[in-house]
């Protein structure tokens, strides 16, 4: 049983989406990132630390590793 | 009235309508009327 | 039997009170609720566009009241249908969901399900979804129909679903969700007539009302509403994912990667500055001639006298300084707009985020901060989107660090006084100053910045990033030339105006005492301002400023541009003989030492922002501690830069 990982360790362009008990800052929730919506990360940073661009339904938003590891997911989508 | 003292009346109706104008702008700030910054007349919007 | 209300206006109720009373106009009192009996309630997420709908819907016919007990809007309207009965409409205040998270959900919920004390429950609830976010409304809507509440849903925001090229189908949606749903929109009258047609529909209004004190709902039934919204997202067709924006994925490959983004964004900078300088030379000119004809021509026209000096020396030369810069404020904003348009300013908040995080700002206090570019003040205003309060007021305290637009005039007059026009590796030296003028003021920003960190307690909250980015696209020519175009009349407008009257009022002062015709020396230096200009300078003797840089500072103090005008004005009225129209930058060059000119420069990156900007600190912070502190701040900051620079070129054999 695979435990449900967070947003900022999903891999890259895979989609997947937000757990069931969604994501605890509310402001996250403002933004879109409601449970069972379709999210995946579109792009990296190089360094170490550094903001990921993650789509979630059809909006795009940078978001700093500390915040999207607040975001629960659930497995691959296809 | 010769020539120096014509210009002497009209600049000094210059300098009061200028005078004027400011303390008049000073005081429509003191009580809200017009926007504190001098820039924003045109982007009230963007300056709230 | 409907009521036929009058103009009432929108007076406090009683509250608690279930007897509303509208005033007409007329004076007579009309009660509005026991007549019109069916009751509709307007329940959805903040931001949806329910109050448009409401005031669309209601017209002036509205009371604003209090719910009892809290500080929550009640908002009670009147309505026709299609067929001309009237309905009560209640327009609840924004929720996300049931849950009661705070007083506003907490009141809109209580009033749906039959718990308020104020308001009793509506006979039907119209639920406002915005299209654009139909989850999240859908979610709330699988809540209300698992408590039984009767329903029906309004698509709002349908245009902006349309623009994206995608649809919405409000039958399909109707019988997918088993609930009527019907577009609206408080935008254009047209938007509610499905709405007033769809409320006609009796069948709708004889439904049950749901069980009377409904607890709040439990995480299950949360989770169960969530799957509820899924199930009819995905019956709908609308659960796709979404494909990517395949250019905008191209370019932030690119541009967000720490190496060549950075690059990018610094080569960007350097265009825009060597910009202001290089496609401005032409119109300039233009400016400059057209100045110094009409000098000259009314200097022909009228006998000598004051009111030749006025016009000439005063308004002309004044005046006419500060709007030779129209065309570079103009390129400088030109470049911000279309920054803006683009949507290339959140990737560059993304790129700087680490930085500005190292030193207790987050990336998003970059775009308030660049606003400061063109004034401090919206940039001070935007700062209130920022939520930690520490973050907030350092933000507010460096956006005036990170130059003005009313600061370019000065710097490209000093810059093309004492600059030469050479070439350095390809690029204008002057560009080159002006780009280290800017670098300096956001370096400065930068270490006071971390200094506060430093002061501050060690939370380490720099506030979170959360940045939307939208798709890059092409800015509309159109919107760029209007925002070029309300720029110039706004500085038009400021030229017109205060810079007018302040040059009057100096050209006045430098003129009055007039001096005796025996006086040595310039007649300005008899003047009332001349006098307090040489009492200031010994001031600014250690800085390297003559008297009239000490007397052009004053009048700066209300709008910056005006030290330009000042200056246009003070030596136009010192020069002996027939030279009219002179331009300011050799009259200044032949006067000043190079080490004046570099100290006026460092001068003002650090210099006490207007008063304007001061005003508006005060009453963003409701103090006048913050203000103060900053002038005072930034005049010392000022002073001691420029006093380092002074001596350093004294030094080097400048002065």
């Amino acid at each position: 049983m695979t435990s449900p990982s967070t947003l900022n360790q999903v891999p890259l362009l895979q989609w997947h989406r937000v757990a069931t008990q969604g994501a605890v800052h509310p402001r996250l929730q403002e933004l879109g990132f409601l449970p069972l919506e379709n999210v995946r990360v579109l792009q990296r940073s190089w360094l170490p630390g550094g903001a990921l661009v993650v789509q979630v339904g059809d909006a795009v938003f940078g978001l700093r590793p500390d915040e999207a590891a607040q975001i629960p997911v659930q497995g691959p989508v296809q | 009235m010769d020539n120096d003292t014509l210009q002497l009346i009209a600049v000094l109706a210059i300098v009061v309508a200028a005078a004027g104008y400011l303390l008049r702008r000073a005081w429509r700030k003191q009580k809200g009327e017009a926007p504190a910054c001098d820039r924003c007349e045109g982007c009230r919007s963007k300056c709230g | 039997m409907s009521a036929a209300p009058g103009r009432p206006k929108q007076a406090r109720a009683p509250s608690g009170g279930s007897d509303v009373r509208a005033a007409t106009s007329g004076g007579a009192q009309v009660n509005i609720s026991g007549l019109a009996q069916r009751r509709l309630a307007l329940l959805g997420n903040p931001n949806c566009g329910k109050t448009a709908l409401f005031n669309r819907l209601t017209g002036s016919r509205q009371k604003v009241g209090n719910y009892a007990g809290v500080t929550v809007e009640l908002k009670r309207g009147l309505m026709k249908t299609a067929a001309s009965r009237s309905v009560t409409v209640i327009d609840l205040p924004g929720t996300y969901s049931l849950s009661a998270g705070s007083q506003d959900e907490a009141v809109a919920c209580g009033v749906v399900l039959g718990h308020s004390l104020s308001e009793r429950a509506p006979d039907l609830t119209a639920v406002v979804v915005d299209a654009t976010r139909l989850r999240r409304g859908l979610r709330l809507v699988a809540a209300l129909k698992r408590l039984q509440v009767p329903l029906v849903v309004l698509l709002n925001m349908m245009d902006r679903v349309r623009a994206q090229g995608r649809s919405v189908d409000p039958a399909q949606l109707a019988r997918t969700l088993g609930v009527p749903v019907v577009e609206a929109t408080g935008i254009r009258p047209e938007g509610t007539e499905a709405l007033r047609q769809l409320l006609d529909d009796d069948t709708l209004w004889h439904k049950t009302h749901p069980a009377r004190q409904t607890p709040l709902p439990t995480d299950s039934q949360t989770r169960a509403d969530d799957a509820q919204a899924q199930a009819w997202l995905a019956a709908a067709g609308l659960d796709q994912p979404m494909k990517e924006h395949a250019w905008s994925r191209r370019l932030d490959a690119w541009l967000l990667q720490p190496l060549v983004g950075t690059v990018v964004l610094l080569a960007l900078l350097f265009l825009v500055f060597q910009a202001v300088f290089a496609w401005a030379e032409g119109p300039m000119g233009l400016i400059e001639n057209a100045t110094a004809a009409t000098g000259q021509w009314i200097a022909a026209t009228l006998p000598g006298g004051l009111l030749r000096s006025l016009l000439v020396d005063g308004i002309v030369a004044g005046v006419g300084g500060v709007l030779v810069f129209l065309p570079q404020i103009l390129i400088l904003f030109f470049f911000i707009l279309v920054l803006e348009e683009s949507g290339y300013l959140p990737r560059a908040a993304l790129l700087l985020d680490r930085l500005m995080h190292a030193i207790g700002l987050s990336g998003r206090a970059f775009i308030p901060l660049l606003s400061s570019f063109a004034c401090a003040i919206p940039g001070i205003m935007a700062a209130r989107t920022i939520s930690d309060r520490r973050t907030r007021w350092t933000t507010v305290f460096i956006a005036p660090l990170m130059t003005c637009s009313a600061r370019l005039p000065v710097y490209a007059l000093l810059i093309g006084a004492f600059i030469p026009a050479r070439k350095v590796a390809g690029l204008s030296l002057q560009g080159l100053v002006l780009f280290g003028l800017y670098a300096l003021g956001i370096l400065s920003a930068v270490a006071v910045a971390w200094v506060a960190k430093q002061w501050g307690r060690a939370r380490g909250q720099a506030g979170p990033l959360m940045m939307e980015l939208p798709d890059y696209h092409w800015p509309r020519a159109k919107d760029v030339a209007i925002g070029l175009w309300q720029r110039a009349l706004i500085f038009l407008r400021n030229v017109g105006g205060i810079i007018l009257a302040l040059t009057v009022i100096l050209w006045a002062l430098s003129s009055f005492p007039v001096a005796p015709p025996d006086h040595a020396g310039s007649a300005i230096a008899y003047s009332l301002a001349g006098r307090i200009g040489h009492a200031l300078a010994v001031l600014f003797e250690p800085v390297g400023f003559n008297w009239q840089i000490a007397v052009a500072l004053i009048p700066g103090l209300a709008a910056r541009e005006v030290v330009v005008s000042a200056l246009g004005t003070v030596y136009a009225l010192s020069q002996t003989g027939d030279e009219v129209g002179t331009a300011l930058a050799p009259l200044i060059a032949a006067d000043w030492s190079l080490a004046t000119g570099l100290s006026l420069l460092i001068w003002f990156v650090f210099a006490p922002q207007c008063l304007a900007t001061l005003a508006v600190v005060r009453k963003e912070s409701g103090g006048w501690v913050l203000p103060i502190s900053m002038a005072a701040f930034l005049f010392g900051l000022a002073y001691t830069a420029a006093f380092i620079t002074y001596r350093l070129a004294a030094a080097l054999g400048w002065a």
